[in-house]
């Protein structure tokens, strides 16, 4: 099979940079294993949450020129950033994945345990600490679902309530949910999202209905346990309804993959799911051809390849006792050098391992024995440098580099 | 300061398996106790070993005395703590870098302390457990088991409360308090109420506390010559092996492996450390490759086979009264009364000696609380009596949910006090150990348990192979039910995570590192718990 564009991973920046070639009318080829950190995402995007002192940023543009020199942001440069991080708003819009915020302010999005974080961008369907202080009065009920053991209202409802906002809290049972619970590990977000479809959903809004019926908020906080938008349950609920993340499995976030999946083949892209990359054919400092376990022998050839497998979670990357390693094409890395200074004691703090990944020239083209592949580039969590999970960027790193190497193709 | 009202006859410092024992056999003969536990039971060297039931076939050739005791208290603990049991029986195998002929001493030695032991042909031990090392050369066969240490302490602590005895945790003992030459009660640091002062007056205080009881015998003057001696040890994602597998040579590093629930054990190391490391013991690489290099040895799916965690836990080794320079280190029992041996009246030390001979240790210390208090009359039952939830049931109906099954394995026939008339109470909060709302609701409400770390050693919440990605957040919230603490609980699932990491730091490549960053990323950035401020670690 020949394409234009292969990419590996189907994770937020494989999607985005397939998404934004398909849709220049390249012939892309889509490479997933099927697994998604974008299943866990509660439906908000960080550009640059908190800077590297891990304090909260207000104006993620501004605070991007304190970033390290290594930084991907950097590499993209700041006149592009601002451009990039709209085309990425317009890109999700395009896929039916509608957001507020900007990357000129953060907002506060509602953690599942009740944290207030900042975001980029919120599905606009979500409640943020913003839409609720909008209401007319500091007042809502949070419903919880009986048995459902991932959502915490009171958790979010401490955190509202320092912040003014009175919350009531509900529990909503009824026939379908009870019949759910029957098995004693089915109570799960997915699980409630399959069965609250058609006939149960509207049942499930007039049990909602019911459960906050006495109370006088004109909101009601949903767990985001449904596909439904919330006009549906409007209507029945007579309130303005917002949903909450979980913990765990998102729906949220498994319907921002499916959307996007499904944007990107709209547009004329070739998704190879359930493919894992096993081997690569390289001429001099080319990428020729890549192999997947379940096309034998048959490569797939293409004039340019984007990497976009993800960091150790994702297993675009892998360590070995000894070194940190990507185990597909035997690029480059930059990691710490030795096991011993991989780690810190707070799982939380900064760990330097987590920094490691892919080296790339300013181009973002992935190095291979120390000379950049020429039409090889790396996009997200992969890239060296990006200390996602400390900066709350992890969104942002995957959108803008991805676009940013899409765009180098396009050219 | 709070001054207990009661007046104790003892109070047994330590929530190890050694203190809860002798606060139960305490109990059981009729004295009003108190039990103290600085941290949360099982905190020290009784949640930090192998968890391996000794035939004391390990002793054998080199302390016969210990290798007795082992034997003998093995065979009681078969029949009062069935619960916390597992017969898996025991091989010890010869390599053929092993000199065979270690072999036939080995088994006299066994015979002669009244261990079974019997030669077997490789080809059958291979047969009875296929992970071993297939090119052994010689095995024999021993009645080594797994014993749960968790369950086996809140048996006895359990007990021990259902025959009178008061029990406080997060209490530590940071004085005495005396008349002239006699200990006459002690002063604790309530950690749960900001350090409160709280006083407790008894006839006799019994230190119990492990390795910590050489400088709680410091702080009354007294002195127990007693050496740190760190084990490290790996836990491994699944059970490789179903019989305990030792090597026949002298005791050396890493040569036991022990399965127990649906991990397996490989320890242990064995080191000296300084007294101020005991309270922060860390796994280091070395020790890892130890420990693997030589655990494979044993089983060679070990190389292949994921490791869950490090740990490290610390024996009190204690020098003989006549060599204070520890050269001679006994692992046998030592009880001392003070009063004889230091003219301080009123204070036992009962220390040394191991997990196994737990019951033993706390007889010996019982005896001697009931000679100082003139009540030599009443005779021990600890060797015949049960434990709770070891009881034989007459009740067979059986469990049909799956966290039914798992915590009547957990709780015995105390499982019955767990909550399951209905689907809310048998949600499962833990799928990898399958602990069910209601047995956290229970471990709650009746053992002990106000925090995660609480919940996971009277549960296994949170022990298997995901390592708590989701049931910790979902415990907490219970908790939080409880006590509306919504603050600490947040922090303490931060602190649970954070332990967690400890264990997978010495370890931490490949699949553990994905879901190291994986847990950060859920934990950190999703949930926001990296804003909480770090505090002080969860005991």
């Amino acid at each position: 099979m020949k394409f234009e564009t292969i990419v590996t991973g189907a994770g937020l920046a494989g999607l985005t940079a397939a998404i934004r070639l398909a849709e220049a009318e390249q012939k892309v080829g889509l490479i997933s294993a099927g697994h998604s950190a974008l299943h866990f995402c509660t439906g908000s995007f960080g550009l640059l949450g908190f800077d590297s002192a891990h304090k909260a940023v207000e104006h993620p543009i501004e605070a991007l020129a304190d970033l390290a020199d290594a930084h991907p942001y950097k590499k993209i440069g700041g006149a592009s950033l601002e451009g990039l991080a709209d085309e990425a708003v317009a890109l999700l819009n395009r896929a039916g994945v509608k957001t507020a915020g900007s990357a000129r302010e953060n907002h506060t999005r509602i953690s599942p345990l009740g944290v207030l974080r900042p975001a980029w961008l919120t599905l606009e369907n979500m409640a943020t600490l913003e839409a609720l202080k909008s209401l007319k009065r500091p007042h809502v009920v949070i419903a919880g679902i009986a048995g459902f053991l991932d959502f915490y209202p009171r958790f979010i409802a401490a955190t509202l309530e320092k912040e003014g906002i009175k919350c009531d809290i509900v529990t909503v049972d009824n026939a379908d949910l009870r019949n759910l619970r029957k098995s004693e590990s089915e109570m799960r977000s997915a699980n409630i999202a399959r069965v609250l479809r058609g006939e149960a959903l509207v049942h499930f809004a007039e049990s909602v209905y019911d459960a906050v019926s006495t109370s006088e908020p004109e909101a009601v906080i949903l767990p985001a346990v449904v596909e439904a938008a919330p006009a549906v349950f409007e209507g029945i609920v007579g309130r303005k309804v917002l949903f909450a993340p979980t913990v765990g499995v998102s729906v949220p976030g498994i319907e921002i993959h499916s959307r996007l999946i499904h944007r990107f083949t709209e547009a004329g892209g070739r998704l190879l799911n359930g493919h894992r990359v096993t081997g690569a054919d390289f001429d001099g400092d080319r990428l020729t051809a890549v192999y997947t376990d379940r096309l034998d022998d048959d490569a797939l050839y293409a004039d340019n390849f984007i990497f976009a497998a993800g960091s150790f979670f994702g297993r675009g990357l892998t360590a070995t006792p000894d070194e940190v390693i990507e185990p597909v094409f035997g690029l480059d890395t930059a990691a710490p050098a030795e096991r011993d200074g991989w780690f810190t004691a707070d799982l939380f703090g900064v760990q330097p391992v987590m920094n490691a990944g892919v080296a790339v020239d300013d181009s973002f083209r992935a190095m291979r024995s120390g000379v950049p592949v020429r039409n090889l580039y790396a996009a997200g969590a992969c890239i060296a440098g990006a200390d996602s999970l400390h900066n709350d960027s992890g969104a942002g790193v995957a959108m803008l580099t991805a676009l940013a190497v899409a765009d180098k193709i396009i050219k | 300061m709070k001054q207990l009202d009661k007046h104790y006859d003892v109070i047994v410092i330590g929530g190890g398996a050694t203190g809860a024992g002798t606060a139960r056999d305490c109990a059981l003969r009729g004295l009003n106790v108190l039990l103290v536990e600085r941290f949360d039971f099982t905190h020290g060297a009784t949640g930090r070993n192998h968890g391996l039931l000794h035939s004391g076939a390990r002793y054998a050739v080199t302390d016969r005395e210990s290798a007795t005791e082992c034997i003998e208290e093995n065979m009681i603990l078969r029949r009062i703590a069935s619960n916390c049991v597992e017969e898996t029986g025991g091989l010890f195998i010869t390599l053929p870098e092993d000199a065979l002929g270690y072999q036939k001493t080995f088994i006299d030695s066994c015979l002669a302390a009244g261990i079974e032991a019997e030669a077997i042909d490789p080809a059958l031990a291979r047969r009875l457990e296929p992970s071993v090392n297939p090119s052994l050369i010689g095995a024999v066969k021993v009645p080594d088991g797994a014993i749960d240490p968790f369950r086996l302490t809140m048996a006895n602590v359990t007990d021990a409360r259902m025959h009178g005895a008061d029990i406080l945790t997060y209490h530590e003992v940071t004085d005495y308090i005396r008349t002239g030459n006699r200990i006459e009660g002690v002063v604790m640091r309530n950690h749960r109420s900001g350090g409160e002062e709280v006083r407790a007056t008894a006839d006799v205080v019994v230190n119990a506390a492990g390795i910590w009881g050489h400088l709680l015998a410091e702080k009354a003057g007294v002195s127990v010559k007693m050496f740190p001696a760190k084990g490290s040890l790996l836990v491994f994602g699944h059970r490789v092996n179903n019989i305990v597998i030792n090597r026949c040579r002298k005791p050396a590093n890493a040569d036991i492996l022990v399965p127990g629930d649906t991990v397996c054990v490989i320890g242990t190391t064995s080191d000296r450390v300084p007294f101020d490391s005991v309270d922060r013991m860390e796994v280091t690489p070395d020790e890892v490759d130890v420990l693997l290099r030589e655990g494979t040895m044993l089983a060679p799916s070990l190389a292949t086979t994921r490791i869950l965690r490090a740990y490290a836990g610390v024996r009190p080794l204690v020098a003989s009264d006549d060599d204070p320079s520890g050269r001679s280190i006994s692992r046998g029992i030592v009880c001392l009364d003070h009063a004889q041996r230091d003219g301080l009246e009123g204070f036992i030390t009962i220390t040394g000696g191991k997990l196994m001979t737990y019951r033993l240790m706390a007889e010996w210390a019982t005896d001697m609380v009931c000679r100082k208090l003139g009540r030599e009359g009443v005779k021990c039952v600890t060797a015949e009596r049960p434990l709770p939830g070891s009881e034989k049931s007459e009740d067979t109906a059986k469990p049909a949910t799956a966290g039914g099954k798992a915590s009547a394995g957990r709780h015995g026939t105390l499982a019955a006090n767990i909550a399951s008339a209905n689907e809310l109470d048998r949600a499962l909060v833990c799928e990898c150990e399958e602990v069910s709302v209601g047995e956290i609701e229970y471990a709650i409400k009746n053992l002990h348990a106000d925090n995660l770390l609480n919940l996971r050693r009277r549960t296994r919440l949170g022990m298997g192979t995901c390592q708590g990605q989701l049931c910790v957040c979902r415990a907490a919230a219970i908790l939080e039910k409880h006590d509306s603490c919504t603050e600490r609980h947040l922090q303490g699932i931060r602190s649970f995570v954070n332990e967690r990491w400890k264990g997978m730091r010495p370890v931490a490549w490949g699949d553990n590192l994905a879901e190291a960053q994986f847990m950060a990323w859920m934990y950190g950035s999703v949930a926001g718990l990296d804003s909480l401020n770090p505090t002080e670690e969860m005991k």
